[in-house]
């Protein structure tokens, strides 16, 4: 039973490190090893992209709100 | 076995350090084979871990005695559902099964959010690693599962009380919930820690913060039920430290959950949701803590070890870490708008927080009294039940009332005559309600009237946003299907609503008496007469059972029995209550029958009549079905958020 587990054992330790070593593995030499950050246009743009669907969810909210009675005209 | 059980420890201990330690040098030196290799890293460590919990399952179902934790569990009388419940009975199976939960939601949330938010996990991956690597090196170095020794004829059993199926259910329900908050908490500090303090995180992990408060309210509500049906003290809750221990993130969690919004659709709040999501996950591993110290005197005493050590200082080092993030990142996190009206939905929101922290602080302090009061004065101080139930009707009904007043007033401002419009037909019904409660004699308890109709209140104010909701849109199904979050969240305060009432029924209108019985002799309450008939004592396969037959007429004719077990192995007691449901008078008829003598035929019984208790078993259900509308996918959504970002990594 020692040896199925150290065989067990061993195997997993093995798959662990070959799943860790895979992107090294796979691409021994990178063109490029940068994680591909958002530029400050691309920042920016999200940015407005969030407030415009803030507003709209907001102007939604307050249609329906309108609608339900809860505000007037 | 236990050898594979600790080598796939050892591996995930590895594999979640090295998530760390690379995940961060990755994020900092910005590389990206670096970075995947950790995310594999922490993808890995899952399967390691299924591994080692697999060996453990394994070994308890074969009543496997040469591991000293099944040896100190279980015995081969114990039924395999039993058996497999021990996994979580110990404090060593306990932590594995919050590593593999850890692990497995981990890799699962960042398998989901890689593409859409590779900025954001690129810091969550370390995040996760690095609290991963506290239990896996307390699993390995301080209380491991696979410890052995000679292997014994029989085990030493689990305790009596845990042989329930609610004991089945209830703790892996709450390390689902304790655990699940270390995701959104994760994905908040890789927010701070990249600098992208936008809402991403927040959609990313909306529905993992609901799983995770689902979670641990239902098992709360699963644990209250245990130990109305088990322990046999005629209640459901004590607010003992350990309950408190998972009250106090679920209100946090809870705090958070509604202040979120705030943040979705105003861009406000955004250092105090931080700080709630920090809390939550802080007052998660806080409880562990209490439950595994022996710090405070608690029911779960069974629990206690040395290990409260390691805890207490995880949970001050990542507090520091938490606080000196959110102090870092202060000036992004400024808020954009202002509230514009203390009359408006997102004032009603802000109240709602302050009221949760405030009861979650309340309770904290409760929790914390007897150890600094060991600390300041060397003796142990605790606080009863009068100063928590001060504090849940001081801070609870307000909550109640708002959980009405919120969903009927619009967002940015409500002009004051708007408002009474709107809260006039609830409010008839509130007037209405009330009067005839008095009517009735409810007026004998202020809280119980006042919680009743409040109750009411918040019923009808549901039903006239269902309604209105419904002619606006033309049906109810479309009205749901539009914003499940928001009638998901209606459906949860009915549920919020039948606990209140439960708890106010059987607390503030139940009554109990206690009287010596010998055969013959009766003793009457609400309406039920209750004749001792015989005391009777039996043996049976690891245990001699003692029950007191009473016989019951009035508000119901039948017999009930109560009384206690002595088991062999363990050599515990266990106390045996009888209950009867009376659905007709909405009560539950509850006996107690202590030193029950077969010999002289004497038994001391306790008689209680609670009036709607069970509706608190039945918000558990309507709180499941509202958590389920409100976690249910939305297609909509998730194409509004890869249509937002899309074009971002297009680019």
């Amino acid at each position: 039973m020692t040896w199925l587990a150290l065989v067990l054992g061993v195997g997993v330790a093995a798959g662990a490190v070959l799943l860790v070593a895979w992107p090294f593995l796979r691409e021994p030499v990178a063109a490029d090893d940068r994680l591909d950050a958002l530029s400050p246009e691309e920042e920016r743009r999200l940015q407005l992209v969030e407030e415009r669907d803030r507003v709209l969810a907001a102007l939604k909210e307050l249609e329906f709100d309108h609608r339900t009675g809860k505000i007037g005209d | 076995m236990a050898d594979l059980g600790r080598a796939a420890l050892v591996v995930s201990l590895g594999l979640v350090v090295y998530a760390f330690v690379a995940g961060f040098t990755a994020a900092l030196t910005n590389r990206r084979r670096l970075a995947v290799s950790a995310r594999n890293a922490l993808f890995s460590a899952f399967g390691s871990t299924a591994i080692a919990a697999t060996v453990l399952a394994v070994a308890l179902v074969r009543h496997d005695f040469s591991f000293a934790y099944v040896a100190a569990h279980t015995n081969r009388t114990l039924s395999t559902p039993y058996a497999l419940s021990a996994f979580w009975g110990g404090q060593e199976g306990s932590l594995l099964l919050w590593l593999l939960v850890l692990t497995g939601y981990g890799a699962l949330a960042v398998a989901l959010n890689r593409k859409l938010l590779r900025d954001l996990t690129v810091w969550v991956v370390p995040v996760l690693g690095g609290i991963a690597s506290f239990f896996a090196f307390v699993l390995v170095a301080v209380a491991s599962p696979f410890a052995t020794q000679t292997a014994t004829l029989d085990g030493a059993g689990l305790t009596p009380s845990l042989q329930n199926p609610y004991m089945v259910a209830h703790p892996p329900m709450l390390y689902l919930g304790y655990v699940g908050l270390a995701i959104p908490f994760a994905f908040a500090a890789g927010a701070m820690l990249s600098g992208r303090t936008d809402e991403r995180w927040i959609v990313a992990t909306r529905r993992w913060t609901l799983a995770a408060w689902m979670f641990l309210g239902f098992g709360q509500l699963l644990g209250a039920h245990w130990a109305y049906v088990e322990v046999g003290w005629g209640g459901y809750y004590a607010w003992d430290p350990v309950e408190n221990a998972a009250l106090m993130p679920w209100l946090a969690a809870t705090a958070f959950l509604h202040s979120v919004m705030i943040q979705e659709r105003k861009g406000m709040l955004k250092v105090w949701n931080m700080v709630l999501v920090a809390l939550a996950f802080e007052l998660s591993i806080f409880g562990t803590f209490l439950t595994r110290s022996g710090v405070v005197n608690s029911i779960h005493s069974f629990a206690k070890s040395p290990i409260g050590a390691w805890f207490l200082a995880f949970v001050v080092i990542s507090s520091l870490f938490s606080l000196g993030l959110i102090l870092w990142r202060l000036p992004l996190l400024k808020a954009r708008t202002r509230l514009e009206s203390a009359l408006s939905r997102e004032a009603a929101f802000l109240y709602n927080n302050l009221l949760l922290v405030a009861l979650c602080l309340t309770v904290l302090w409760g929790v914390l009294f007897p150890i600094v009061t060991q600390l300041v004065k060397g003796e142990t101080r605790t606080i009863g039940s009068p100063y928590y139930d001060f504090f849940l009707r001081a801070f609870g009904l307000p909550l109640l009332l708002l959980m009405g007043i919120g969903p009927l007033i619009a967002w940015r401002k409500t002009s004051a005559r708007t408002l009474v419009r709107t809260l006039a037909w609830p409010g008839v019904v509130t007037i209405v309600c009330g009067v005839a409660l008095v009517a009735l004699g409810a007026g004998s308890s202020r809280p119980g009237l006042i919680a009743y109709t409040f109750s009411a209140f918040v019923l009808a104010a549901i039903a006239l946003e269902l309604i209105r909701g419904t002619r606006a849109t033309g049906s109810l199904t479309t009205l749901i299907s539009r914003n499940r979050r928001r009638y998901g969240g209606y459906v949860v305060h009915a549920a919020i609503v039948l606990l209140a009432i439960g708890v106010a029924g059987s607390s503030a209108y139940g009554s109990s008496t206690e009287r010596r019985l010998t055969p013959g002799q009766s003793v009457s309450i609400g309406g039920y007469t209750l004749t001792l008939q015989d005391v009777r004592r039996r043996h049976v396969p690891n245990a001699t059972e003692t029950r007191a037959v009473l016989d019951v007429t009035g508000g119901w004719n039948g017999t009930i029995s109560s009384g206690d077990n002595q088991y062999v192995n363990p050599p515990e007691p266990s106390r045996e209550i009888g209950l009867k449901t009376n659905w007709l008078r909405g009560e539950d008829l509850y006996v107690i029958a202590d030193s029950a003598n077969p010999t002289t035929k004497v038994v001391f019984v306790k008689v209680l009549v609670k009036p709607l208790v069970n509706l608190i078993w039945i918000a558990g259900f309507v709180f499941l079905l509202g958590s389920a509308i409100a976690l249910w996918p939305d297609a909509r959504e998730q194409r509004r958020l890869v249509t937002r970002l899309a074009p971002a990594r297009a680019a």
